[in-house]
């Protein structure tokens, strides 16, 4: 049986999306987006 | 510098000073002082750690660097969004479970307090040189071209800072930190849309684009591996990731930012913000640079941009010889405006051939224009041989006082001050909190009334104040200030970090081991670093941070497991 007073990371549910999970996933893949922007903007004007 | 300017920039500074002092009045113990109450919210934290991040000299050099070099520099960034993605995994739970003042504290609960003081020490030792830089940087420059005194620059800047971290502590770094932070977005929009519209009259941002790009100013990804190339994607997802986190996990200045959050779902969220928005600022910042390059193509712009350089030429025997080589610049200049226009003509003629031509003319009339730059900067070496004749970070600068309206002027170097201010105050604030909470009151006076602490606190604010003015006066007595303290980051660094790796993801070795290791890492890195400043072998100094980090953990582990070995065999030699 874990202790009641122990701290769990996980009590804390994000304001959106549910999870912290998928928070994360969101900031990934907006970071993957930006960087595939960049390439294509780099080449639009190369 | 007008009046407007003068009211504008003394007016914006002032109110947020008069903010944060207004907003931290009850600021009263020395958890508040230190750890701001714990209520700021994830925006606050977001901007908080941002403004941190970019010191003056960010939005002085950065611009400058895109105007020398394209955006290539934005990839520095990208391992920055993965490293805050891992320390909410992973570094914040850790630390809000503990409950920790200082990221140092969290050592003593996993190893002892030999652990904690030796990595508060390192950390005070680095923090505290780098503190009298982040003031010294930017008065240099500003005092340069607004004509001031460089010893009243420094004066102006750090005892506005003393003043409200003294006053407010924590709580009043972080909400004039959102305040400064939303001046610097502002002022930067700003320039932008007035570099812009600046252009000559027919060129539009799309041509501006165009004309930069057939320059090859628009590259922002680099897929080409090459460990001597500073800025490309391998680098900045691999090398970018582990600075960053070394960075934002492990230093004081940035821990303290979100250790303040009314939550753990709040300092995530301030994190991750900075995750999202820190990319997408600096390609902001960098394409103000890259406006500023095209403005300078269609305009005539100085010779060499810091003024103080071309002063002792102008007052020496190589006069004439400078003003010649001038008058041939600014000839060079109108080709190149001629050329640039050309190239617009031709690029919106869709006609493939003029296009080339047209490209091939402006980049020759560009590489001319840089030739007798190269020029001018012999001359400035034959009068002083030390003199500094890279400019790039005095671009930006000379753009605002001679080509923004009147009030944005004031604006934006408001924005310049703020962002000095902002880095200055987190780092005084950081430092007192160690210095405070790490060496004074866990080893040297225990079991003090919380006033005599908040006392404390006040007094080591305003010493480590005076010991980063008192660097910043003498900093010009270093030959290359900037890289020495890098150097003396680096000696220190990686063996922090190293310390927190094993800390985080080795549990079964123990502070004994780490300690060693962190010890004997810390005396390799200096021999080191010794033999290549004796020219024994080369090594670029940044390698000095990875060698510490992955020296110490493999040492440490080394340690824990002889030590293991030798327990073993006792044990089956007993039995």
């Amino acid at each position: 049986m874990s202790d009641p007073n122990e701290f769990n990371p996980n009590d804390e549910t994000p304001p959106v999306l549910g999870s912290w999970r998928r928070i994360y996933a969101v900031v990934l893949v907006l970071h993957v987006v930006l960087i595939i922007l960049f390439y294509l903007f780099s080449n639009a004007y190369a | 510098m007008s009046t407007i300017d003068w009211l504008v920039m003394t007016g914006t500074l002032a109110a947020i000073v008069i903010y944060g002092v207004m907003k931290t009045r009850s600021v009263n113990n020395v958890k508040s002082y230190l750890m701001g109450d714990r209520d700021l919210k994830w925006w606050t934290i977001g901007l908080s750690v941002m403004a941190t991040q970019a010191s003056a000299i960010t939005f002085l050099s950065t611009p400058g660097q895109a105007y020398e070099s394209g955006l290539g520099f934005a990839q520095f960034y990208f391992g920055l969004p993965v490293a805050m993605v891992i320390l909410c995994v992973f570094v914040l739970p850790i630390y809000y479970r503990l409950q920790v003042y200082t990221a140092y504290e969290y050592l003593e609960s996993r190893f002892d307090v030999r652990v904690r003081t030796m990595t508060a020490l390192l950390f005070l030792m680095q923090r505290g040189l780098a503190a009298g830089i982040t003031i010294y940087a930017p008065a240099i420059i500003l005092s340069s071209i607004l004509g001031w005194s460089l010893g009243l620059t420094i004066f102006l800047i750090g005892i506005v800072v003393i003043f409200y971290t003294v006053m407010g502590g924590t709580k009043a770094v972080s909400v004039t930190q959102k305040q400064q932070m939303i001046v610097i977005l502002l002022g930067m929009v700003a320039a932008g849309f007035v570099v812009v519209n600046r252009l000559p009259e027919g060129v539009g941002l799309s041509d501006a684009l165009n004309v930069a790009g057939s320059l090859g100013k628009l590259e922002v990804i680099d897929f080409k591996f090459d460990l001597n190339d500073r800025y490309n994607i391998w680098s900045a997802m691999l090398g970018g990731t582990f600075l960053f986190l070394s960075y934002f996990g492990t230093d004081q200045s940035q821990v303290q930012r979100y250790l303040s959050g009314k939550s753990l779902t709040e300092s995530r969220l301030g994190l991750l913000f900075n995750g999202i928005f820190k990319v997408p600022m600096q390609f902001l910042v960098l394409f103000v640079g890259i406006m500023v390059f095209v403005f300078f193509l269609f305009a005539t712009p100085p010779v060499h941009f810091n003024t103080a350089n071309l002063e002792k030429v102008r007052n020496s025997e190589y006069a004439t010889e400078l003003t010649a080589l001038e008058e041939e610049y600014n000839q060079l200049s109108s080709a190149t405006s001629e050329a640039s226009t050309a190239l617009v003509e031709a690029l919106r003629s869709n006609d493939e051939v003029q296009s080339d031509e047209a490209k091939l003319a402006l980049a020759d009339a560009v590489f001319n224009r840089n030739q007798i730059a190269g020029e001018v900067d012999a001359l400035i070496k034959s009068v002083d041989v030390e003199a500094i004749t890279e400019d790039r970070d005095y671009v930006f600068i000379t753009f605002i006082i001679n080509y923004l309206p009147i009030g944005l002027v004031g604006l934006l170097l408001a924005v310049i001050f703020s962002a000095a201010m902002s880095s200055t105050s987190s780092e005084l604030n950081a430092l007192a909190t160690t210095t405070l909470v790490d060496i004074y009151r866990r080893s040297l006076v225990k079991e003090k009334s919380d006033e005599h602490y908040l006392k404390a606190s006040k007094m080591l604010t305003i010493m480590w104040g005076c010991v980063a003015l008192s660097f910043a006066a003498v900093a010009n007595l270093f030959d290359n200030l900037i890289q020495a303290v890098n150097i003396i980051g680096s000696l220190f660094y990686g063996v922090i970090l190293g310390v927190f790796v094993v800390a985080f993801f080795f549990k079964k070795i123990g502070s004994k081991s780490v300690l060693s290791g962190a010890l004997i890492a810390e005396t390799f890195v200096v021999l080191t670093f010794i033999a290549t400043y004796l020219e024994m072998f080369e090594l670029a100094y940044l390698w000095l941070n990875l060698i510490g980090c992955v020296l110490t953990v493999v040492l440490a582990w080394f340690f824990s497991s002889g030590s293991k070995a030798v327990k073993r065999a006792m044990g089956s030699g007993a039995s």
